[in-house]
């Protein structure tokens, strides 16, 4: 992509101690979000792909901690911003969508006051950042501004249902108005945490969609984190693989999806149910996840791998093109005569 | 169908109606709840009458407090024989009127009860806060200062207190709060610390919250009902508790009428004049009654945990 690039991780690595050692969560990590682009980040629980969104915000729960690497937003290293730097930053450039609606609301406030909340922190109100009751004024455009931002969720009838407190909304109208938060200070970046998980397969449909329409109108750069590879090929135009902290693949949708290098990403795909006309098995990857306080050396997924060759249990794999701008972490790409990405820049 | 050129004109004064009437719904939701639950309605109205009764004691009564005849010393209530009209709960060895100062009893009582609730609250909830949101040193050496605290009998400690910095309404409220903070602190430590897991604070702070800004506007709204409910029940365990202190002569001190010391008063009579130590002490149990229940009951109504069942 020949763009500057909106977010830029470089060499990102991410730790959590604990009483076995030192967990590597995220494992030098490169990605790079272009503006207007859907960034899929697809792994199974549990392999640092939302510590990869915690870390992006600074808000890697200790006593975890970005050991090393940068996070380039717009030209700034993120991990250098400290306070309130940092948080007018977060909710206002970057938001962040989270996987559980329900407990993600506040419940003691009605919905339309806590997407206004997020106008006010951010000073996009005429009273800037102080409460009423310190002498912070509202504009008479904000109320506007929120119902219209319902809208454009798709919650039907703004106007009534901004009173409305958060158990009173279903789980599909709770993640629009998550959504709706996200998106009230129109912000380059969206982080999306699982955004469906906890919601109907027809719910999850309008949600993407939802987001689909945003991504479209107002050219917002999107990351969304899901173990789910089937609904990653369908709304993002570039994928990221991770197994065990580390990117194994990473490339264009369709090439990613459509020509998996990875025997992991080979081997999530052939973990998607078809529907065909024979009764067919789904093919499970034997084995479980490793444990991430004691890898081995070598390729993590070597354990699991169908292609394993005795080369894997040592070698320090890099990601290789496979085609220009489609990534492989895999012995097979080792010998040929590949750049790594890092070359490539 | 709705159409999307709405609110073109929402002034601010419309925002204030949206405000108000979301805080009158509440309100007439709390009522209509507290109607449906006889035992809180009774102890509620019961208390409503001790305050109106303390507020308005200069127009509802007519007699002295402080300053009887002697000659009308120990005039019995008015349903005993040898009762007047005059003194419906009859007088003390000073020719007091009983009623009257049964009813000024209700201000000191009422107002070391409230200073002291308002002030343990205060201290307790934010340190709670604090100790339960940064956890650290500051939560240990809290706590520990706390458990200090606990291990001593509330009354043995306000009563050794008092004797080393003497009787008087600031002490008295300062030798009271010195040990009441500790229940409220323990309760909104507990309660930020479970709250802090909830994913609305990780949101609020990817929304760019401050700290202190999650505490204050996110969390504590939450747990304010059950901190309410708990000063409401502590409410009445201090008024004992001055009560007590009044008896032993280390609280209030005479003329100024407070239940304890009214109950002191009158041992020495007790066997000819029953009523000068009894009036007050049902005074002190029906309030304290009606504290509780009534604190029992908000418990049902408000504690949203209760109500998910």
């Amino acid at each position: 992509m020949a763009a500057e690039p909106l977010l830029e991780l470089r060499n990102l690595t991410t730790v959590f101690p604990t009483r076995r050692g030192e967990v590597t969560a995220v494992n030098a990590v490169n990605l790079r979000v272009a503006p207007g682009e859907i960034l899929g980040i697809v792994g199974e629980s549990g392999c640092g792909k939302s510590t990869i969104l915690l870390s992006i915000l600074g808000l890697v729960p200790r006593p975890g901690r970005i050991e090393q690497g940068e996070i380039f937003f717009q030209g700034k290293d993120l991990t250098n911003l400290r306070g309130r730097a940092m948080r007018s930053l977060r909710g206002r450039a970057i938001s962040m969508i989270f996987q559980d609606p329900q407990s993600t609301l506040n419940p003691v406030f009605p919905v339309g006051e806590q997407i206004r909340e997020a106008m006010r922190l951010h000073g996009l109100l005429d009273g800037g950042r102080r409460p009423r009751w310190l002498g912070g004024r509202r504009k008479e455009g904000e109320k506007r501004r929120v119902l219209e931002v319902m809208e454009e969720v798709g919650i039907p009838a703004p106007e009534a249902r901004y009173r409305n407190y958060p158990h009173e909304f279903s789980g599909g109208m709770q993640q629009r108005a998550l959504i709706a938060i996200g998106l009230v200070c129109e912000p380059a970046l969206i982080l999306a945490d699982e955004p469906t998980t906890a919601l109907d397969v027809t719910i999850q449909a309008q949600i993407i969609e939802v987001m689909r329409r945003i991504n479209r109108d107002h050219g917002t750069s999107i990351i969304l984190v899901t173990h789910n590879l089937a609904l990653a090929s369908e709304f993002c135009h570039s994928i990221a693989v991770m197994y065990a902290g580390r990117i194994v693949e990473r490339g264009p949708v369709e090439q990613v999806v459509g020509d998996p290098q990875h025997p992991y990403t080979q081997g999530l795909l052939r973990c998607l149910p078809r529907i065909s006309q024979r009764a067919q098995r789904i093919d499970p990857i034997p084995g479980e996840v490793p444990d991430l306080a004691s890898l081995p050396p070598g390729c993590a997924f070597a354990p699991r791998c169908p292609v394993v060759e005795d080369g894997c249990w040592q070698a320090e794999l890099r990601l290789r093109a496979v085609t220009p701008g489609h990534y492989a972490r895999c012995i097979k790409y080792e010998a040929g005569e590949r750049y790594t990405e890092e070359e490539v820049g | 169908m709705q159409t999307s050129a709405p609110v073109e004109t929402i002034t601010r004064r419309d925002l204030w109606q949206v405000r108000w009437t979301l805080r009158w719904r509440r309100l007439a939701e709390f009522f209509r709840e507290l109607a449906g639950h006889p035992v809180a309605l009774a102890g509620g109205i019961l208390v409503l009458l001790f305050v109106l009764a303390a507020i308005f004691a200069p127009s509802i009564t007519v007699h002295n407090p402080e300053i009887g005849s002697l000659r009308q010393r120990l005039i019995p209530p008015a349903w005993v024989e040898g009762g007047q009209a005059e003194f419906p709960l009859g007088t003390d060895m000073q020719g007091r009127d009983l009623l009257t100062r049964v009813i000024y009893g209700a201000r000191i009582s009422l107002l070391v009860g409230l200073l002291t609730v308002t002030v343990s609250v205060a201290v307790g909830a934010v340190l709670g806060a604090l100790a339960g949101y940064y956890r650290g040193w500051l939560d240990t050496a809290l706590s520990r200062f706390a458990d200090l605290l606990m291990a001593f009998p509330f009354l043995i400690f306000a009563i050794a207190m008092m004797a080393f910095i003497g009787p008087g309404f600031g002490n008295l409220i300062l030798a009271l709060t010195f040990k009441g903070w500790v229940e409220f602190f323990r309760l909104s430590r507990g309660e930020i610390m479970s709250e802090k897991t909830r994913e609305y604070v990780e949101a609020a702070r990817a929304l760019g919250r401050s700290n202190y800004a999650i505490i204050a506007a996110e969390i504590l709204p939450n747990i304010i009902q059950s901190v309410f409910v708990l000063a409401t029940l502590r409410l009445g365990f201090f008024i004992v508790t001055e009560a007590s202190l009044s008896f032993l002569g280390l609280g209030i001190q005479p003329p100024t009428p407070a239940w304890g010391s009214m109950v002191s008063e009158g041992r020495d009579v007790m066997l000819t004049a029953w009523w000068v130590s009894t009036l007050p002490g049902v005074a002190i149990v029906l309030l304290v009654l009606s504290l509780n229940l009534f604190g029992e009951g908000l418990r049902d109504i408000l504690d949203p945990r209760l109500k998910v069942e």
